[in-house]
């Protein structure tokens, strides 16, 4: 049989002709994670929502928990649904050994519980490193610590106050902003001690290795150390530290 | 007079010159069709399907009974889901749904997941990506219209996938709706489709598509299988087959499987077998006429 007759433009052709006269429906074209956004909050979602509006970045989940009253099943349940809908963020915090988890509110939870956005402080900053800075604040808040304070128009990360002198601590995710931070913390915000608490050891190595071709005067008022680190000491034990080294 | 539709599913493009008899014939390169398995043949209730296209979905891609549950049950959701905005899921939304589950990765669930999430990611990135991209497809038309499909550029679970989805439709919709229209449906390499090995793993179970040959026949439905290897056709064609034609053939394990197949226990008649020229068959029939016999096909000039 001869088949090249049967051009492959022909057979195109001639299925186009044929397909013409079927109808056919498009796909449903619709983001799917859309789809799982909630309309309609449950009272007990509500219930932990307004718990999380009054405790994010300060509590944890578990707290929060206890705070709203529910059993710990019942409330992992309505948190991963509030995660799924998108809700709110769950942000995970290594400290030392364990993962803490902390809830963050998201705009589509403040708009179904008909409240306003809370505005947090940070340009461009991660939840991650907010947490962090509610977190060193809180260790930190007999002596009189303040979250993105404005100092001369230098916003510090945590601004504390010990012996009269102005402490800022800079919470690095990672050592992209830490030099200038560093310098301008100590040149415009006058600060007496720079600690620049680093997410992790690889962060830590990178701020220690520009820490160390600063000027003199720089240097010895800088001090770099491990986020987990931080909340274990206090702040003589920090500033006190041979300056310029890890602590 | 009672009109045939032709169905073939072919593993060449010679077929293509029967577009010399009739040019109301489609020829299915799966590029410009679009289909969806998820469809259900009119008149069958989505949650019915549902079970039909797991039973073919899992056969082809060798998949567990655990995993089949699991993919209904998805199933059943996403038809409830879709039920309401008017359109049936596509195999995307299937594959972004199952995706979207979230279970603990030591679980059952996350086993069944992946191993669902696999098998769809396969087709619906692959060749066959336009194909399925519908909510409804050319199908419900195609029924009514003479078609040869090409699946010689599909990989060997597409073939399998798409047959059985193909022939299950087939079968449900004149199952549902009686017409006077008789399919006649012509599979090449049917040892492919019908393997005698899915009839030797008691753990998965018997295929669909082998529980649907039995009734094929009261539907207007029939169904002509070629093989080279009849030893490897399961025994749900052997035992429901009306005409067995057998060409020449050149595996003794063949021609033995077909001798008992066929009924031929006479030496001579056997000796005859091992030499059927060119164009020469044997042909038995399991009623009327039940003694096996010779004839010679004649050439045809298209």
């Amino acid at each position: 049989m001869n088949n090249e007759i049967i051009s492959e433009n022909f057979v195109r052709q001639n299925n186009t002709r044929i397909l013409s006269a079927f109808k056919i429906q498009p796909r449903y074209r619709r983001e799917f994670e859309q789809q799982e956004k909630k309309e309609k909050l449950t009272a007990d979602e509500r219930r932990l929502l307004m718990a999380i509006s009054i405790y994010q970045y300060r509590l944890t989940l578990t707290q929060i928990t206890g705070v709203a009253g529910f059993s710990a099943c019942k409330s992992d349940r309505i948190f991963k649904t509030l995660e799924k809908s998108e809700m709110i963020k769950i942000v995970s915090i290594v400290k030392g050994k364990g993962i803490s988890k902390y809830p963050v509110m998201l705009p589509e939870a403040y708009k179904l519980l008909n409240l306003e956005e809370k505005k947090f402080y940070g340009k461009g900053a991660g939840y991650e490193h907010l947490v962090w800075q509610f977190l060193v604040a809180e260790h930190f808040k007999e002596q009189k610590a303040e979250i993105e304070l404005n100092k001369f128009g230098k916003f510090i990360d945590v601004a504390v106050e010990h012996e009269n002198m102005l402490i800022a601590i800079e919470v690095a995710m990672t050592s992209v902003h830490e030099r200038e931070n560093i310098e301008k913390d100590i040149g415009i915000a006058k600060a007496g001690n720079v600690i620049v608490a680093c997410k992790d050891k690889k962060v830590k190595d990178e701020v220690m290795q520009f820490v160390k071709e600063m000027p003199e005067e720089m240097r010895i008022k800088t001090t770099v150390c491990l986020l987990s680190e931080i909340l274990k000491r206090n702040l003589p034990e920090l500033i006190n530290h041979n300056k310029n080294t890890e602590v | 007079m009672e009109k045939i539709i032709c169905w073939l599913f072919v593993k060449a493009q010679d077929m293509r010159t029967l577009l010399k008899i009739s040019r109301d014939i489609l020829i299915v390169t799966f590029n410009e069709i679009k289909l969806n398995p998820l469809e259900p043949p009119h008149g069958l209730k989505a949650t019915e399907w549902a079970g039909i296209f797991a039973d073919f979905f899992i056969q082809a891609f060798r998949l567990y009974e655990g995993s089949k549950g699991f993919l209904m049950e998805c199933l059943n959701n996403l038809y409830l889901r879709y039920y309401q905005k008017g359109y049936f899921p596509s195999l995307f939304d299937l594959y972004y749904y199952v995706k979207s589950l979230k279970f603990p990765a030591i679980s059952r669930d996350a086993r069944y997941q992946e191993s669902i999430l696999n098998r769809l990611g396969g087709l619906i990135k692959s060749n066959l990506s336009g194909v399925f991209d519908c909510s409804r497809g050319h199908l419900s038309s195609l029924i009514d219209t003479h078609a040869i499909f090409e699946i010689l550029y599909l990989t060997t679970e597409q073939q399998i996938f798409m047959v059985n989805y193909l022939l299950s439709y087939l079968f449900y919709c004149k199952m549902i709706r009686e017409t006077d229209l008789r399919h006649f449906v012509g599979i090449d390499d049917a040892n492919l489709i019908f393997d005698i090995s899915y009839e030797k793993r008691p753990d998965l179970g018997l295929p669909i598509i082998h529980h649907l040959l039995t009734t094929v026949r009261k539907n207007k439905i029939n169904i002509f299988c070629c093989t080279q290897t009849p030893h490897q056709l399961g025994a749900s064609i052997h035992s429901n087959a009306f005409a067995k034609i057998m060409f020449s053939l050149s595996n003794g394990k063949d021609l033995e499987y077909m001798f008992q197949s066929m009924g031929i226990k006479d030496e001579k008649q056997k000796d005859y077998c091992y030499k059927l020229s060119p164009r020469e068959v044997v042909i038995k029939f399991s009623s009327r006429y039940q003694e096996p016999f010779i004839a010679k096909v004649p050439e045809v000039e298209l």
